[in-house]
């Protein structure tokens, strides 16, 4: 009999796995309840246990927060049969989420899949605006660049223009003639442009664009950012791709810049929930934006997310970030100051 | 009559209006006020004998007050100040307006109106000003640094938090403490956001399921603004924290509004302090004995502003002395300061004048 891993994996690669996404996320549903000891007791709290939860929308979301409690790892196996350990980033005065995974099948295929699902084309001249893999081991987004060239362009070598001491060198891609995919965060990009190394990609070059937009020294929208990296690479505004994705989860969610919405693979879901009440959201309505992801066997399916979005269908939401209106207001100190380490 | 008192004159006939944001005063106290602060009541009026020189003290003029929209307690006490020593004062106030302080800028007597001027925006002129006070976030702060010009005296208040210390946990400390708590929507640096209770497991359970039936019934008399949706999300995902942690084995418990966020009391049996997501949110801890008490609360002391215990007594007040609070206060009075209260430590009339020499 097949191990749920291998049913997940085939259903993903599109061989009949599971007749409806709930019983695929209920078998999940039941193996972390089983398996992962902090989950269950977070969700036998909430009173969902197997025998009540019978749709994806009554999985209970774990905060992405819960991932930085040592004391209650949320995993379905001891540590000591982790394989990979992804972090969240910070500094090391922060306390940084971590995510064990057991097998990387699920998360690599879940990346390659999804790029077929997403209708993306094959980055075959993939060039990377990120340190190497062996500089980052604990960075999932690294991970997910490296299992994608070693997918689309495994004779390239040499593509990652940030060294481990941070310093970046474009001169290679400066002589490159062929349409290239940049794939970098969207600080990455904003550092190449301010240090003036940014340069003009060949036509039909597009970017791959990810990250957040914390920890830029200036505030920028992102309109208006994409403007600039669209300008400074000379790439054309409709060839930049956004990703949206997080340590925490498997599998990301991608737009192109002329979308209004992020669109997520067949194994994801996703519903946005009013924080007030804690009920779903009316169609059109801004809440927080929770995902059920099914490649995070080892983990926790249903996440949920820091950011505002608008649910667009059961798999895309328009994403929106932190409520703007809700900066610290006034002279109490909360808890949102303590990101400013003042 | 001297030029000061008769700006305290004038001020005194505002009492009304005033007396809710900067506490009980009369001529006398505004005159004591100014002696205590600066040596003499005659000093910003005339030369006054100190030793082997005659000094005199002349206002920081004029003088930018920016003052922010959570509670208008901040903007009252920072003009009366400014008032009671003869600046012109220039009050940016939030965008969205100070509703409770234009009512009065709009009824102020003729001898003060000419010493004041409100704005919602900022003139750029305004920055050309001879001393600035600021009160605000981090971020404002911030701004405000790198716009005004270096040599100008700046007094900040930055983002503050306060706390209170039960010693005697009953029933009329959860009341008080609920007041402290939900009084301008927590938003001060005034509003207490986490109660450390002296004594038992047992009595901090039993305090912290009082208090949360005290801000169930407190919260209609002090009902919420709107809401963001983030200020939401924050309480809702500390909540959910406390949850999953507690699920987990930890000694930690929740009581929490239904249906909405409106309350929430988190007891943690950690006494780290640590500045909770505001609009009716709050810790409980046990409070560590003397030898723990500034290691167990961390390194959020240093942001303490104020400590309101119960009961109000000095030999309690001294335990807490390791904390180097600013101010401690009886439980139920968090945020009505006093007319003489030192805000930030810092006195309140001192820092806006300079003073002038005359030495043989």
């Amino acid at each position: 009999m097949k191990t749920l891993r291998q049913r997940l994996l085939d259903w993903m690669r599109g061989s009949s796995g599971f007749p409806s996404f709930d019983e695929a996320a209920s078998a999940v549903f039941q193996h972390q309840f089983e398996g992962n000891a902090a989950y269950r007791a977070y969700a036998t709290a909430l009173g969902k246990t197997p025998a009540t939860v019978g749709t994806w929308q009554q999985i209970p979301a774990v905060p992405t927060d819960a991932f930085k409690f040592r004391n209650f790892p949320l995993a379905c196996f001891p540590r000591e049969q982790a394989l990979k350990v992804f972090r969240t980033s910070g500094t090391t005065r922060d306390i940084r989420g971590e995510h064990w995974m057991s097998d990387l099948s699920l998360y690599e295929t879940s990346i390659l899949e999804g790029w077929q699902h997403a209708g993306l084309p094959a980055p075959v001249n993939p060039w990377f605006l990120s340190p190497p893999p062996q500089e980052a081991p604990d960075s999932s987004l690294i991970h997910m660049f490296a299992t994608l060239q070693r997918h689309h362009a495994p004779e390239t070598s040499g593509r990652w223009m940030i060294d481990g001491e941070g310093r970046l060198n474009v001169s290679k891609l400066a002589d490159e003639g062929r349409p290239v995919v940049l794939f970098a965060t969207a600080v990455a990009l904003l550092r190449c442009m301010e240090s003036g190394k940014s340069l003009p990609l060949p036509s039909g070059s597009w970017i791959f664009e990810t990250g957040g937009y914390k920890g830029l020294k200036v505030t920028l929208e992102p309109e208006a950012f994409r403007d600039q990296v669209s300008e400074a690479f000379a790439v054309p505004r409709d060839k930049l791709l956004n990703e949206y994705g997080m340590t925490e989860l498997s599998s990301p969610f991608y737009a192109w810049s002329s979308e209004d919405r992020h669109q997520g693979s067949p194994w994801t879901r996703i519903r946005v929930i009013d924080p007030e009440t804690g009920l779903e959201c009316e169609p059109g309505q801004i809440g927080y934006l929770e995902i059920v992801d099914l490649a995070n066997l080892d983990s926790v399916a249903a996440i949920r997310t820091q950011d505002l979005a608008i649910a667009r269908d059961e798999r895309s939401f328009t994403l929106l970030g932190r409520d703007p209106g809700a900066l610290p207001r006034g002279c109490s100190r909360r808890s949102d100051d303590l990101l400013s380490h003042s | 009559m001297s030029p000061t008192d008769l700006r305290i004159r004038a001020l005194t006939a505002c009492n009304d209006h005033l007396e809710p944001w900067i506490g009980p005063f009369d001529e006398a106290a505004l005159r004591s006020l100014v002696a205590c602060q600066l040596g003499s009541g005659d000093v910003l009026d005339e030369w006054i004998p100190r030793g082997d020189t005659r000094c005199r003290a002349f206002p920081l003029s004029p003088l930018l007050h920016v003052v922010s929209g959570n509670t208008p307690h901040a903007a009252f006490q920072s003009v009366v100040r400014g008032l009671l020593v003869g600046s012109r004062n220039r009050v940016k106030i939030p965008s969205s307006g100070l509703p409770e302080f234009e009512s009065w800028i709009g009824e102020i007597p003729a001898e003060l109106a000419d010493l004041i001027e409100v704005r919602r925006d900022l003139p750029p002129h305004w920055l050309e000003s001879a001393g600035a006070i600021v009160f605000g976030n981090q971020a404002t702060l911030e701004t405000f640094r790198a716009l005004l010009p270096r040599p100008i005296p700046l007094i900040e208040h930055g983002p503050k938090l306060s706390i209170a210390v039960i010693f005697q946990p009953d029933e009329i400390a959860a009341g008080l403490v609920a007041a402290d708590i939900l009084s301008h929507d927590q938003l001060g640096c005034l509003s207490v956001q986490a109660v450390y209770v002296d004594g038992s497991p047992e009595q901090l359970r039993s305090f912290s399921a009082r208090l949360a039936r005290a801000l169930e019934t407190a919260r209609p008399a002090h009902p919420r603004g709107v809401i963001g949706l983030s200020d939401s999300g924050a309480i809702s995902n500390a909540r959910e924290l406390a949850r999953f942690r507690a699920a987990n084995g930890e000694n930690v418990a929740l009581w929490e509004s239904e249906e909405n966020t409106e309350w929430t009391v988190v007891e943690d049996q950690e006494p780290r302090l640590i500045p909770g997501p505001l609009h009716g949110f709050v810790t409980v801890h046990p409070l560590p004995g003397a030898a723990r008490l500034r290691d167990g609360l961390g390194p959020e002391v240093r942001h303490l502003s104020t400590a309101a215990i119960h009961p109000f007594q000095d030999e309690l007040a001294d335990r807490l002395d390791a904390l180097e609070i600013p101010r401690i206060c009886p439980l139920g009075h968090a945020q009505k300061p006093p007319l003489f209260w030192h805000h930030d430590g810092r006195p309140p009339l001192a820092d806006l004048v300079v003073w002038r020499d005359r030495s043989p």
